[in-house]
């Protein structure tokens, strides 16, 4: 009898794995189409703008120009064209940079990206710190001043566009109080970073608050948080233990459309804090026509968030027992 | 169940309620302040189990919940509750937090959103044995384990793990009331704990309950509207309506010398499984019995509609790329026959399909095989335009009045609708004339007819609702449910609508309801389903008086009789388990996995219906 149990217990975890393993399998098959289709629409959207890489003031002698658009295969049509990018990809290179002659894209992406990731990621950090812990207790306090004054901060803080606040922030901090830096990467301390992750974590700090307070607040209505009370459980258990999972729900599902608010509001940061990270790349890559730069950060970041977007899922799953992969 | 009145000891009671007063002030100056309780006071004996009973509105509840602190904070109380030398009524939520769920707990009505579905059930129950006990996570766990154990659940340590999702609704009351037992409460409250659950489940709980109650000792104030259920395990009773105690007794002299008229109507309004009443069913506050309208004179002609093995099924959930759809069987083939003027009715538990059948028949969802005929017609072969026409002649009645009422329109049109639909040439003034008239027939004013759904009552809702479906003169109305969300007082006046509708309109009526009781007093003949099948047809006094499939005999059995002392000296046949998912069938009787008498046989083979005594039986052994 008791080894059954055991054995249906142990035949239900395997059935639990495989459900996961069929799930990522599944997943990891949706993307490609999702994949194509951005990849796609970056390269025909930077063909279509106009000038090309080698457009500058000089005039470039004309057979200089086709030997390096040769040279660049850019002489080829189109659709050869992204048959031998997506011959690249798939080998996991993005080809060489137009601008930066010595560079593959590959090697400016591994230069730029762990510095904007850490600014991203303490961001992100900051965000979901701050966000929550406002948001709890804007609901725990419902109709009070606290609520109200946070509410209406956060009102603000998602009304404010970043490139506003940015600049506003370097006067205030860096210019007339001089406590922090006004930009750069100084000696690579964490103090540099300071102005430019609270410029990008501000309107998602706003938005994830206002967030966790109505599902808060919904959350703390139900009829199991009033189970939780008749079992004599402190206010605060009731909201670590039994609120706070529920109440999360949503902002998993935030999660995906913040780190993409995440990722556009950087490329404007990095520009004015002048961090050198994968933003500023793509910023310099547009401006110069550098095709497979711009190509390269795109359809990086569109793994990323794909990716990412399958850990929030798996998140999503852990917090609700009832979603089925 | 048994009658047990062990003597107790009454000098010192475990609680003591006095002057107990609930109320809302009106958030606005012409708002009116709200009495939800007025000056109710009570005692409860340590071990004793105190019912209090009333409708909706009563203050049953909020008595329950102003003792465990849990009004919201608009509430107003007046009063005092001693509980151990304590007045539970001014302790602050840390004094508080001490007695509940360690000295007090309380079990809820819906066990599905009173567990938290986001943490598994050893966690739930474990936070609580930590905090009262001190103990760790692991002592809390294996306490746990062995309270899943007391209260009957099969492989309690695995149970721990799981999440209230994965359990049946009867499961995941059980683990409720272990939750509330953990720590030996001296008082427990249940407020309506068996109204979600399926009457052959409500029997297993209330069994239950009743046991516990000995082995630990526990009183019980038992929160509910059923008088069966108080009739069985209480030993005094407190009735209440609009916020104040009626009568206060023991079970015996409430349920036979109660000295309160409403109560006694309140009893007298409640349709019984045991007996045939022929006659309407009194309603409260109208003493006065009015003319019968005895099922037997109500004449059956010929037969109007014939469905032949109807199948209905949904796909559940969308096919993968690596998985087939899956089908629900809703309906597995089921036939039936109607006469004019019948009533067919039709019983069985959540799942068995009886609401997808009514919607099959009126085809109002996708039929996926067998063929529904209505006066001749076969509905199934009809065009788009013919069947909106043969639509006048079928109508449906559903559970939730309000919810079925467009909230946007006038009560003037929603009666109309059907009009509009099926006379789209009648005058806007004859239309009013007849919506009048029906109206007055429902016993609702006439005045009402500009008036907005949200401003009625539910059981005027209903009546609204059962207008519309009447006014085109259907010939064959489906109710579906149409007075399970009524409090007792206002099902009895729906059901005596019914019933003399019928008898002046000639119709044909299919009555769906879990409540077996109303099902007798309105039906000519019954039918129960299990798992989307047919288990027995027959006219309503054969199958009730002597049922022979195993199931129909379970589910008569575990009716609670409103009347204490039938109730305590039944014998019972308890059923194990909950009904399977309709998803996952079993193999050959799909009654087979609760069934006292399954044999190899019954899971090899799939019973047809064969006739047994004077039913029809989908059973092996019957
Ligand atoms: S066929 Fe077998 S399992 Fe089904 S009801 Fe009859 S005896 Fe029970």
């Amino acid at each position: 009898m008791d080894g059954g149990a055991a054995r249906l217990d142990a035949h239900a975890h395997t059935a639990q794995n495989r459900t996961m393993l069929s799930f990522a399998f599944r997943r990891f098959l949706s993307a490609i189409p999702t994949l194509l289709i951005l990849i796609a629409l970056a390269f025909a959207l930077i063909r279509v703008a106009p000038g090309g890489p080698f457009d500058t003031e000089k005039q470039i002698p004309p057979e200089i120009e086709a030997r390096l658009n040769e040279a660049y295969h850019l002489d080829e049509p189109l659709y050869q064209q992204f048959g031998r990018y997506l011959t690249g990809l798939a080998q996991g290179d993005f080809g060489p940079s137009f601008q930066y002659k010595d560079f593959t894209v590959t090697e400016l992406i591994a230069a730029g990206f762990p510095v904007s990731l850490k600014l991203g990621g303490l961001a992100m950090l900051l965000a979901l710190l701050v966000g929550i812990s406002v948001g709890t207790l804007a609901a725990l306090r419902q109709n009070s001043r606290t609520d109200h004054v946070a509410m209406a901060a956060a009102m603000t803080g998602i009304s404010i566009p970043n490139f506003v606040l940015a600049p506003l922030l370097v006067l205030l901090f860096a210019v007339t109080l001089r406590w922090l830096p006004a930009g750069g990467l100084g000696d690579g301390s964490l103090i540099n970073l300071v102005l430019p992750v609270i410029s990008l974590a501000l309107p998602q700090i706003a938005y994830i608050a206002r967030l966790t307070r109505g599902s808060m607040i919904e959350v703390l209505r139900s009829d199991f948080i009033r189970t939780a009370r008749a079992q004599g459980l402190p206010g605060r258990e009731i909201i670590l233990g039994h609120a706070l999972k529920p109440a999360m729900l949503p902002i998993v599902s935030y999660l995906g459309p913040a780190t993409a608010g995440i990722i556009t509001g950087s490329v404007v940061i990095e520009q004015i804090f002048g961090v050198p990270g994968l933003g500023r790349y793509f910023v310099q890559g547009a401006l110069n026509r550098d095709y497979t730069l711009v190509m390269g950060v795109v359809v990086f970041y569109g793994v990323l968030i794909i990716m990412f977007n399958f850990l929030v899922d798996l998140a999503y799953r852990w917090l609700d027992p009832r979603v089925k992969l | 169940m048994s009658v047990q009145m062990a003597a107790r000891p009454n000098d010192d009671p475990l609680l003591r309620v006095e002057g107990l007063s609930v109320s809302y002030p009106g958030g606005q100056p012409d708002q009116q302040t709200i009495h939800a309780v007025r000056n109710l006071s009570f005692v409860i004996a340590a071990g004793e189990t105190l019912g209090i009973v009333g409708e909706s509105g009563s203050g049953k509840t909020q008595s329950a919940l102003s003792l465990m602190g849990l009004l919201p904070e608009t509430a107003l109380k007046a009063g005092s509750a001693i509980f151990a030398g304590r007045d539970l009524l001014s302790l602050d939520d840390g004094k508080l937090n001490q007695i509940r769920g360690s000295a007090i707990s309380m079990i809820f009505q819906d066990p599905m959103t009173s567990l938290n579905p986001h943490i598994a059930i050893g966690r739930q129950m474990s936070r609580v044995l930590e905090r009262h006990q001190g103990m760790s996570r692991r002592t809390a766990l294996k306490v746990a384990a062995e309270m899943l154990d007391a209260v009957r659940v099969p492989d309690a340590a695995d149970r721990l793990r799981q999440y209230p999702h994965e359990l049946s609704g009867g499961m995941r009351q059980r683990i409720m009331i272990a939750t509330a037992l953990l720590c030996k409460p001296q008082l427990l409250i249940a407020d309506e704990p068996t109204t979600a659950l399926d009457v052959t489940v409500q029997a297993q709980i209330l069994t239950l309950m009743h046991d516990l109650q000995h082995e630990l000792g526990t009183a019980i104030l038992l929160i509910t509207h059923d008088m069966g259920v108080v009739a069985g395990l209480c030993d005094r009773v407190l009735v209440m309506r609009d916020g104040q105690m009626r009568e206060c007794g023991s079970v015996n002299k409430v349920f036979y010398e109660s000295q309160d008229n409403y109560t006694r109507e309140l009893l007298a309004a409640v349709p019984r499984l045991d007996e045939v009443q022929p006659r309407r069913l009194a309603v409260v506050g109208d003493s006065e019995a009015e003319a019968t309208a005895d099922i037997d004179s109500r004449p059956v002609g010929d037969t109007m509609l014939t469905v032949d093995k109807l199948e209905v099924r949904f796909s559940a959930g969308r096919p993968g790329p690596f998985r087939p759809v899956q089908f629900l069987h809703a309906v597995a083939g089921v036939s039936l026959e109607l006469g004019r003027g019948e009533t067919l009715g039709i019983v069985g538990e959540s799942g068995c399909g009886k609401s997808s059948l009514a919607r099959g028949v009126l085809q109002l969802v996708d039929v996926h095989a067998g063929r529904v005929t209505l006066l001749g017609e076969e509905l199934g072969m009809l065009d788009k335009q013919r069947l909106k026409q043969r639509r006048r002649q079928m109508q449906i009645i559903f559970q939730d009045p309000l919810a079925s009422l467009d909230p946007r329109m006038t009560i003037a049109d929603i009666v109309a609708e059907p009009l509009h639909t099926f006379f789209p040439t009648m005058s806007r003034t004859r239309q009013l004339v007849k919506v009048k008239a029906i109206l007055e027939r429902m016993g609702l004013e006439a005045g009402y007819m500009n008036r907005y759904p949200h401003e009625f009552s539910g059981g005027q809702c209903q009546r609204i609702g059962i207008a519309r479906a009447l006014i085109a003169e259907p010939e064959l109305v489906i109710c579906d449910e149409p007075v399970s969300a009524l409090d007792v007082s206002v099902q009895a006046q729906i059901v005596n609508l019914l019933m003399d509708l019928q008898q002046d309109m000639g119709l044909a009526l299919i009555f769906i309801a879990h409540d077996l009781a109303v099902v007798r007093h309105i039906s000519h003949r019954v039918m129960v389903m299990y798992l989307g099948r047919i288990a027995e047809v027959a006219d309503r006094d054969a199958l009730y008086n002597s049922p022979r499939h195993p199931y129909t005999q379970a589910l008569i059995s575990a009716v609670p009789i409103p009347d204490p002392r039938v109730e305590r000296n039944r014998d019972r046949t308890l059923l194990a388990g909950d009904v399977p998912s309709p998803l996952e069938p079993p193999s050959g009787c799909a009654f087979r996995t609760r069934c006292p008498l399954a044999d190899a046989r019954c899971a090899a083979e799939t019973p047809g219906l064969r006739t047994a005594g004077e039913s029809l039986v989908a059973c092996h052994h019957a």
